[in-house]
Protein backbone atom coordinates (compact mmCIF):
# COMPACT_ATOMS: atom_id res chain seq x y z
CA UNK A 1 0.00 0.00 0.00
CA UNK A 2 1.39 3.40 -0.97
CA UNK A 3 1.58 5.74 1.98
CA UNK A 4 1.31 9.47 1.69
CA UNK A 5 4.54 11.28 2.57
CA UNK A 6 4.57 13.11 5.87
CA UNK A 7 3.66 16.71 5.02
CA UNK A 8 6.01 19.48 6.15
CA UNK A 9 4.89 22.12 8.61
CA UNK A 10 4.74 24.65 5.79
CA UNK A 11 3.85 24.31 2.12
CA UNK A 12 6.81 24.94 -0.28
CA UNK A 13 4.91 27.86 -1.84
CA UNK A 14 4.56 29.52 1.56
CA UNK A 15 8.26 29.05 2.22
CA UNK A 16 9.16 30.67 -1.10
CA UNK A 17 6.77 33.57 -0.46
CA UNK A 18 8.26 34.01 3.01
CA UNK A 19 11.81 34.17 1.61
CA UNK A 20 10.73 36.64 -1.09
CA UNK A 21 8.99 38.81 1.51
CA UNK A 22 11.83 38.85 4.04
CA UNK A 23 14.59 39.48 1.48
CA UNK A 24 12.50 41.88 -0.62
CA UNK A 25 11.32 43.99 2.31
CA UNK A 26 14.72 44.03 4.03
CA UNK A 27 16.33 45.55 0.93
CA UNK A 28 13.81 48.39 1.01
CA UNK A 29 13.99 49.15 4.74
CA UNK A 30 15.20 52.62 5.62
CA UNK A 31 17.59 53.81 8.33
CA UNK A 32 15.06 56.01 10.12
CA UNK A 33 13.68 54.94 13.51
CA UNK A 34 10.67 53.29 11.82
CA UNK A 35 12.97 51.61 9.29
CA UNK A 36 15.22 50.20 12.02
CA UNK A 37 12.16 48.80 13.83
CA UNK A 38 11.05 47.28 10.52
CA UNK A 39 14.53 45.76 10.17
CA UNK A 40 14.23 44.31 13.68
CA UNK A 41 10.81 42.76 13.04
CA UNK A 42 11.87 41.22 9.73
CA UNK A 43 15.13 39.89 11.16
CA UNK A 44 13.22 38.16 13.97
CA UNK A 45 11.45 35.93 11.40
CA UNK A 46 14.60 34.00 10.36
CA UNK A 47 15.72 33.79 14.00
CA UNK A 48 12.36 32.29 14.95
CA UNK A 49 12.67 29.65 12.22
CA UNK A 50 16.25 28.76 13.20
CA UNK A 51 15.20 28.34 16.84
CA UNK A 52 12.10 26.34 15.87
CA UNK A 53 14.31 23.96 13.90
CA UNK A 54 16.52 23.47 16.98
CA UNK A 55 19.40 25.52 15.55
CA UNK A 56 19.77 27.59 18.73
CA UNK A 57 23.44 28.41 18.20
CA UNK A 58 22.79 29.70 14.71
CA UNK A 59 19.85 31.75 15.99
CA UNK A 60 21.99 33.21 18.79
CA UNK A 61 24.96 34.04 16.53
CA UNK A 62 22.78 35.66 13.88
CA UNK A 63 20.72 37.46 16.53
CA UNK A 64 23.88 38.96 18.08
CA UNK A 65 25.25 39.96 14.65
CA UNK A 66 21.99 41.67 13.64
CA UNK A 67 21.72 43.43 17.01
CA UNK A 68 25.29 44.76 16.79
CA UNK A 69 24.78 45.94 13.19
CA UNK A 70 21.46 47.61 14.03
CA UNK A 71 23.06 49.29 17.07
CA UNK A 72 25.97 50.59 14.97
CA UNK A 73 23.65 51.92 12.28
CA UNK A 74 21.30 53.53 14.80
CA UNK A 75 23.84 55.17 17.12
CA UNK A 76 27.23 55.34 15.42
CA UNK A 77 26.40 56.08 11.77
CA UNK A 78 24.77 59.52 12.41
CA UNK A 79 27.97 60.64 14.18
CA UNK A 80 30.35 59.52 11.42
CA UNK A 81 31.30 61.16 8.16
CA UNK A 82 33.54 60.49 5.16
CA UNK A 83 35.16 57.09 4.61
CA UNK A 84 34.10 55.65 7.98
CA UNK A 85 30.42 56.40 7.26
CA UNK A 86 30.68 54.86 3.78
CA UNK A 87 32.36 51.73 5.20
CA UNK A 88 29.75 51.34 7.93
CA UNK A 89 26.88 51.88 5.46
CA UNK A 90 28.37 49.26 3.11
CA UNK A 91 28.81 46.73 5.91
CA UNK A 92 25.34 47.51 7.28
CA UNK A 93 23.79 46.97 3.87
CA UNK A 94 25.68 43.71 3.43
CA UNK A 95 24.97 42.25 6.88
CA UNK A 96 21.45 43.59 7.43
CA UNK A 97 19.88 43.80 3.98
CA UNK A 98 21.52 41.14 1.87
CA UNK A 99 22.95 38.40 4.06
CA UNK A 100 19.91 37.64 6.29
CA UNK A 101 17.65 37.10 3.27
CA UNK A 102 20.17 34.79 1.59
CA UNK A 103 20.94 32.74 4.70
CA UNK A 104 17.23 32.44 5.51
CA UNK A 105 16.40 31.56 1.89
CA UNK A 106 19.12 28.95 1.86
CA UNK A 107 17.92 27.51 5.16
CA UNK A 108 14.27 27.28 4.10
CA UNK A 109 15.02 26.02 0.58
CA UNK A 110 17.15 23.19 2.02
CA UNK A 111 14.05 22.04 3.92
CA UNK A 112 11.89 21.84 0.78
CA UNK A 113 11.54 18.33 -0.63
CA UNK A 114 11.85 18.34 -4.43
CA UNK A 115 8.78 16.11 -4.75
CA UNK A 116 6.69 18.49 -2.62
CA UNK A 117 7.78 21.48 -4.70
CA UNK A 118 7.07 19.73 -7.99
CA UNK A 119 3.63 18.64 -6.78
CA UNK A 120 2.85 22.16 -5.50
CA UNK A 121 3.95 23.92 -8.71
CA UNK A 122 2.21 21.30 -10.84
CA UNK A 123 -0.99 22.07 -9.01
CA UNK A 124 -0.53 25.73 -9.96
CA UNK A 125 -0.38 24.60 -13.64
CA UNK A 126 3.11 25.88 -14.43
CA UNK A 127 4.70 24.35 -17.56
CA UNK A 128 6.57 21.12 -16.83
CA UNK A 129 9.91 22.41 -18.17
CA UNK A 130 9.73 25.42 -15.88
CA UNK A 131 8.82 23.26 -12.85
CA UNK A 132 11.68 20.84 -13.49
CA UNK A 133 14.19 23.66 -13.98
CA UNK A 134 13.11 25.58 -10.87
CA UNK A 135 13.13 22.45 -8.68
CA UNK A 136 16.58 21.49 -9.97
CA UNK A 137 17.90 25.04 -9.46
CA UNK A 138 16.79 24.87 -5.83
CA UNK A 139 18.30 21.39 -5.54
CA UNK A 140 21.63 22.56 -6.97
CA UNK A 141 22.29 25.63 -4.81
CA UNK A 142 23.29 23.56 -1.72
CA UNK A 143 25.32 21.21 -3.95
CA UNK A 144 27.26 24.08 -5.51
CA UNK A 145 27.87 25.54 -2.06
CA UNK A 146 29.38 22.23 -0.87
CA UNK A 147 31.45 21.82 -4.01
CA UNK A 148 32.63 25.43 -3.84
CA UNK A 149 33.76 24.89 -0.28
CA UNK A 150 35.72 21.76 -1.32
CA UNK A 151 37.19 23.58 -4.35
CA UNK A 152 38.19 26.51 -2.18
CA UNK A 153 40.00 24.11 0.18
CA UNK A 154 41.90 22.73 -2.80
CA UNK A 155 42.78 26.21 -4.04
CA UNK A 156 44.08 27.15 -0.59
CA UNK A 157 46.15 23.96 -0.46
CA UNK A 158 47.89 25.20 -3.59
CA UNK A 159 48.91 28.27 -1.61
CA UNK A 160 46.38 30.67 -3.09
CA UNK A 161 45.45 33.03 -0.29
CA UNK A 162 42.88 35.82 -0.54
CA UNK A 163 45.75 38.23 -1.21
CA UNK A 164 46.93 36.08 -4.13
CA UNK A 165 43.38 35.93 -5.52
CA UNK A 166 43.09 39.74 -5.39
CA UNK A 167 46.46 40.17 -7.13
CA UNK A 168 45.79 37.48 -9.77
CA UNK A 169 42.00 37.61 -10.27
CA UNK A 170 41.82 35.93 -13.68
CA UNK A 171 44.04 32.96 -12.83
CA UNK A 172 42.20 32.54 -9.49
CA UNK A 173 38.89 32.64 -11.33
CA UNK A 174 40.05 29.85 -13.62
CA UNK A 175 41.49 27.86 -10.69
CA UNK A 176 38.13 27.98 -8.90
CA UNK A 177 35.79 27.60 -11.87
CA UNK A 178 37.46 24.72 -13.73
CA UNK A 179 37.31 22.11 -10.91
CA UNK A 180 33.96 23.46 -9.72
CA UNK A 181 32.32 23.14 -13.12
CA UNK A 182 33.81 19.68 -13.75
CA UNK A 183 32.56 18.38 -10.41
CA UNK A 184 29.11 19.99 -10.73
CA UNK A 185 28.68 18.68 -14.30
CA UNK A 186 29.51 15.18 -13.02
CA UNK A 187 26.96 15.52 -10.21
CA UNK A 188 24.46 16.75 -12.82
CA UNK A 189 25.03 13.61 -14.89
CA UNK A 190 24.40 11.41 -11.83
CA UNK A 191 21.27 13.37 -11.00
CA UNK A 192 20.07 12.99 -14.58
CA UNK A 193 20.38 9.21 -14.35
CA UNK A 194 18.53 9.26 -11.02
CA UNK A 195 15.67 11.36 -12.40
CA UNK A 196 15.42 9.23 -15.54
CA UNK A 197 15.25 6.14 -13.34
CA UNK A 198 12.37 7.71 -11.47
CA UNK A 199 10.58 8.12 -14.80
CA UNK A 200 10.50 11.89 -14.92
CA UNK A 201 10.69 11.97 -18.70
CA UNK A 202 7.59 9.82 -19.16
CA UNK A 203 4.83 11.77 -20.94
CA UNK A 204 1.41 12.11 -19.38
CA UNK A 205 0.14 13.06 -15.97
CA UNK A 206 2.29 12.01 -13.05
CA UNK A 207 0.96 11.02 -9.69
CA UNK A 208 2.70 11.98 -6.49
CA UNK A 209 2.62 10.79 -2.91
CA UNK A 210 2.93 14.43 -1.84
CA UNK A 211 -0.41 16.13 -1.55
CA UNK A 212 0.11 19.90 -1.66
CA UNK A 213 -2.41 21.64 0.52
CA UNK A 214 -2.38 25.05 2.16
CA UNK A 215 -3.01 24.61 5.87
CA UNK A 216 -4.03 27.13 8.54
CA UNK A 217 -0.44 28.17 9.32
CA UNK A 218 0.21 28.67 5.59
CA UNK A 219 -2.83 30.92 5.30
CA UNK A 220 -1.73 33.02 8.30
CA UNK A 221 1.80 33.46 6.92
CA UNK A 222 0.53 34.26 3.41
CA UNK A 223 -1.79 36.89 4.89
CA UNK A 224 1.11 38.38 6.90
CA UNK A 225 3.34 38.47 3.80
CA UNK A 226 0.60 40.17 1.78
CA UNK A 227 0.09 42.66 4.62
CA UNK A 228 3.84 43.38 4.69
CA UNK A 229 3.94 44.06 0.96
CA UNK A 230 0.72 46.10 1.16
CA UNK A 231 2.15 48.34 3.90
CA UNK A 232 5.39 48.74 1.93
CA UNK A 233 3.51 49.80 -1.22
CA UNK A 234 1.23 52.19 0.70
CA UNK A 235 4.20 53.80 2.48
CA UNK A 236 5.79 54.60 -0.91
CA UNK B 1 19.00 22.21 -33.63
CA UNK B 2 16.70 19.42 -32.41
CA UNK B 3 13.21 20.52 -31.45
CA UNK B 4 11.84 18.22 -28.72
CA UNK B 5 12.97 19.01 -25.20
CA UNK B 6 14.36 16.37 -22.91
CA UNK B 7 14.90 16.31 -19.19
CA UNK B 8 18.63 16.66 -19.82
CA UNK B 9 18.13 20.10 -21.39
CA UNK B 10 16.31 21.41 -18.34
CA UNK B 11 18.92 19.89 -16.06
CA UNK B 12 21.67 21.65 -18.00
CA UNK B 13 19.81 24.95 -17.74
CA UNK B 14 19.35 24.47 -13.97
CA UNK B 15 22.97 23.52 -13.43
CA UNK B 16 24.37 26.48 -15.32
CA UNK B 17 21.82 28.91 -13.88
CA UNK B 18 23.15 28.04 -10.43
CA UNK B 19 26.81 28.38 -11.48
CA UNK B 20 26.14 31.58 -13.42
CA UNK B 21 24.01 33.17 -10.73
CA UNK B 22 26.40 32.26 -7.90
CA UNK B 23 29.25 33.94 -9.83
CA UNK B 24 27.02 36.88 -10.77
CA UNK B 25 25.85 37.40 -7.22
CA UNK B 26 29.39 37.23 -5.79
CA UNK B 27 30.49 39.83 -8.34
CA UNK B 28 27.46 42.05 -7.64
CA UNK B 29 28.35 42.13 -3.93
CA UNK B 30 31.35 44.27 -4.95
CA UNK B 31 28.78 46.97 -5.74
CA UNK B 32 28.39 47.68 -2.05
CA UNK B 33 31.80 49.37 -2.25
CA UNK B 34 30.96 52.70 -3.94
CA UNK B 35 34.30 52.97 -5.82
CA UNK B 36 33.65 49.63 -7.54
CA UNK B 37 30.13 50.68 -8.56
CA UNK B 38 31.50 52.24 -11.77
CA UNK B 39 33.22 49.06 -12.95
CA UNK B 40 30.55 46.66 -11.70
CA UNK B 41 29.24 45.76 -15.20
CA UNK B 42 32.80 45.02 -16.24
CA UNK B 43 33.44 42.77 -13.21
CA UNK B 44 30.19 40.80 -13.58
CA UNK B 45 30.77 40.39 -17.33
CA UNK B 46 34.24 38.94 -16.83
CA UNK B 47 33.39 36.73 -13.84
CA UNK B 48 30.32 35.12 -15.45
CA UNK B 49 31.97 34.47 -18.81
CA UNK B 50 33.30 31.01 -17.98
CA UNK B 51 30.01 29.35 -16.88
CA UNK B 52 28.00 30.98 -19.66
CA UNK B 53 30.38 30.03 -22.48
CA UNK B 54 30.36 26.43 -21.25
CA UNK B 55 26.57 26.57 -21.05
CA UNK B 56 26.46 27.58 -24.72
CA UNK B 57 28.20 24.34 -25.66
CA UNK B 58 25.31 22.47 -24.03
CA UNK B 59 22.56 24.48 -25.74
CA UNK B 60 21.07 22.15 -28.31
CA UNK B 61 17.56 23.54 -28.58
CA UNK B 62 15.98 26.98 -28.92
CA UNK B 63 14.60 28.53 -25.76
CA UNK B 64 17.25 27.35 -23.32
CA UNK B 65 18.94 30.77 -23.05
CA UNK B 66 15.52 32.37 -22.65
CA UNK B 67 14.73 29.98 -19.80
CA UNK B 68 18.08 30.80 -18.21
CA UNK B 69 17.43 34.53 -18.51
CA UNK B 70 13.92 34.14 -17.12
CA UNK B 71 15.12 32.25 -14.06
CA UNK B 72 18.01 34.68 -13.46
CA UNK B 73 15.49 37.54 -13.62
CA UNK B 74 13.13 35.74 -11.24
CA UNK B 75 15.97 35.07 -8.79
CA UNK B 76 16.86 38.77 -8.85
CA UNK B 77 13.22 39.64 -8.30
CA UNK B 78 13.05 37.39 -5.23
CA UNK B 79 16.15 39.08 -3.83
CA UNK B 80 14.49 42.48 -3.97
CA UNK B 81 16.06 43.92 -7.13
CA UNK B 82 12.70 44.90 -8.60
CA UNK B 83 11.01 44.10 -11.90
CA UNK B 84 13.50 45.75 -14.29
CA UNK B 85 16.19 43.03 -14.13
CA UNK B 86 13.49 40.48 -15.04
CA UNK B 87 12.36 42.55 -18.05
CA UNK B 88 15.90 43.19 -19.30
CA UNK B 89 16.85 39.52 -18.69
CA UNK B 90 13.97 38.31 -20.88
CA UNK B 91 14.72 40.90 -23.59
CA UNK B 92 18.48 40.25 -23.60
CA UNK B 93 18.09 36.48 -23.62
CA UNK B 94 15.62 36.69 -26.52
CA UNK B 95 18.17 38.71 -28.49
CA UNK B 96 20.90 36.23 -27.52
CA UNK B 97 18.65 33.38 -28.74
CA UNK B 98 18.26 35.14 -32.10
CA UNK B 99 22.02 35.56 -32.47
CA UNK B 100 22.64 31.92 -31.56
CA UNK B 101 19.97 30.89 -34.08
CA UNK B 102 21.70 33.03 -36.73
CA UNK B 103 24.99 31.30 -35.86
CA UNK B 104 23.25 27.88 -36.22
CA UNK B 105 24.15 27.03 -32.61
CA UNK B 106 27.75 26.18 -33.39
CA UNK B 107 30.36 26.49 -30.66
CA UNK B 108 32.72 28.85 -32.48
CA UNK B 109 34.41 32.02 -31.34
CA UNK B 110 31.42 33.95 -32.74
CA UNK B 111 29.27 32.65 -29.86
CA UNK B 112 31.05 35.26 -27.75
CA UNK B 113 28.54 37.73 -29.22
CA UNK B 114 25.71 35.70 -27.72
CA UNK B 115 27.25 36.24 -24.30
CA UNK B 116 27.94 39.92 -25.02
CA UNK B 117 24.25 40.46 -25.78
CA UNK B 118 23.12 38.33 -22.82
CA UNK B 119 25.18 40.45 -20.39
CA UNK B 120 23.01 43.42 -21.35
CA UNK B 121 20.49 42.20 -18.77
CA UNK B 122 22.82 43.72 -16.13
CA UNK B 123 21.61 47.18 -17.08
CA UNK B 124 18.24 46.34 -15.53
CA UNK B 125 19.83 46.79 -12.09
CA UNK B 126 20.84 50.40 -12.78
CA UNK B 127 17.88 51.26 -14.98
CA UNK B 128 15.78 52.58 -12.06
CA UNK B 129 18.29 55.36 -11.72
CA UNK B 130 17.50 56.65 -15.19
CA UNK B 131 13.82 55.75 -15.55
CA UNK B 132 12.33 56.85 -12.24
CA UNK B 133 12.28 60.45 -11.22
CA UNK B 134 15.88 60.87 -10.10
CA UNK B 135 15.10 62.93 -7.01
CA UNK B 136 12.50 60.54 -5.62
CA UNK B 137 14.80 57.56 -6.26
CA UNK B 138 17.70 59.39 -4.60
CA UNK B 139 15.51 60.15 -1.60
CA UNK B 140 14.68 56.48 -1.22
CA UNK B 141 18.35 55.51 -1.49
CA UNK B 142 19.30 58.09 1.15
CA UNK B 143 16.61 56.67 3.43
CA UNK B 144 18.01 53.15 2.94
CA UNK B 145 21.76 53.80 3.08
CA UNK B 146 22.43 57.28 4.45
CA UNK B 147 23.44 60.55 2.75
CA UNK B 148 27.24 60.08 2.71
CA UNK B 149 27.10 56.63 1.14
CA UNK B 150 24.56 57.63 -1.52
CA UNK B 151 26.42 60.84 -2.48
CA UNK B 152 29.65 58.89 -2.88
CA UNK B 153 27.96 56.10 -4.85
CA UNK B 154 26.03 58.44 -7.17
CA UNK B 155 29.12 60.53 -7.84
CA UNK B 156 30.75 57.38 -9.27
CA UNK B 157 27.67 56.17 -11.15
CA UNK B 158 26.71 59.53 -12.66
CA UNK B 159 30.31 59.96 -13.81
CA UNK B 160 29.85 57.33 -16.51
CA UNK B 161 26.11 57.79 -17.18
CA UNK B 162 23.68 55.31 -18.73
CA UNK B 163 25.45 54.84 -22.08
CA UNK B 164 28.81 54.56 -20.36
CA UNK B 165 27.31 51.74 -18.28
CA UNK B 166 26.03 50.03 -21.43
CA UNK B 167 29.47 50.28 -23.07
CA UNK B 168 31.15 48.91 -19.92
CA UNK B 169 28.65 46.02 -19.86
CA UNK B 170 29.43 45.20 -23.48
CA UNK B 171 33.20 45.40 -22.88
CA UNK B 172 32.81 43.18 -19.79
CA UNK B 173 30.76 40.72 -21.85
CA UNK B 174 33.40 40.68 -24.58
CA UNK B 175 36.26 40.11 -22.13
CA UNK B 176 34.28 37.50 -20.17
CA UNK B 177 33.26 35.76 -23.39
CA UNK B 178 36.88 35.64 -24.58
CA UNK B 179 38.01 34.31 -21.20
CA UNK B 180 35.25 31.71 -21.24
CA UNK B 181 36.12 30.68 -24.79
CA UNK B 182 39.84 30.33 -23.98
CA UNK B 183 39.09 28.34 -20.81
CA UNK B 184 36.63 26.17 -22.74
CA UNK B 185 39.21 25.43 -25.44
CA UNK B 186 41.89 24.65 -22.86
CA UNK B 187 39.96 22.67 -20.25
CA UNK B 188 36.38 21.88 -21.21
CA UNK B 189 36.29 20.85 -24.83
CA UNK B 190 35.95 17.17 -23.87
CA UNK B 191 33.02 17.88 -21.55
CA UNK B 192 31.36 20.08 -24.17
CA UNK B 193 31.64 17.41 -26.81
CA UNK B 194 30.45 14.71 -24.47
CA UNK B 195 27.17 16.55 -23.82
Amino acid sequence: MIQKSKPGFLDPRTKILLVVTVSGLLVQCGLSAAGLIEHGVLLCIPLFFYAAAGRYRKALCHGCLYAVCLGLLAFLLPKLSGGAAIFLSSMGALFLKLMPGIVFGFFLICTIEASDLIAALDRMHFPKGFIWTVSMVLRFFPTVKEELSATWDGVRLRGHTIGYCLLHPVSSLVDVFVPLIVSVVNIGDELLVATLTKGFDVRGKRTSISVPKLKGQDMVLIALCCAGWGIQILMK
Amino acid sequence: MKKSYELKDFLNVALFVVLYYAAFFAAMCAGYIPVLMTVLPLITGIVCGIPFMLFLTKVKKPGMILLMGLICGLLSLTMGSGIWPLITAVAASLLAELILWALHGTATIHTIWVYVVFTLWDIGFGLRLYLASFDSYRERLVEQHGETYVSEMLSHVSGIGFWGGVVLTLVGGLLGGLLGYVVFKKHFQKIGKKA
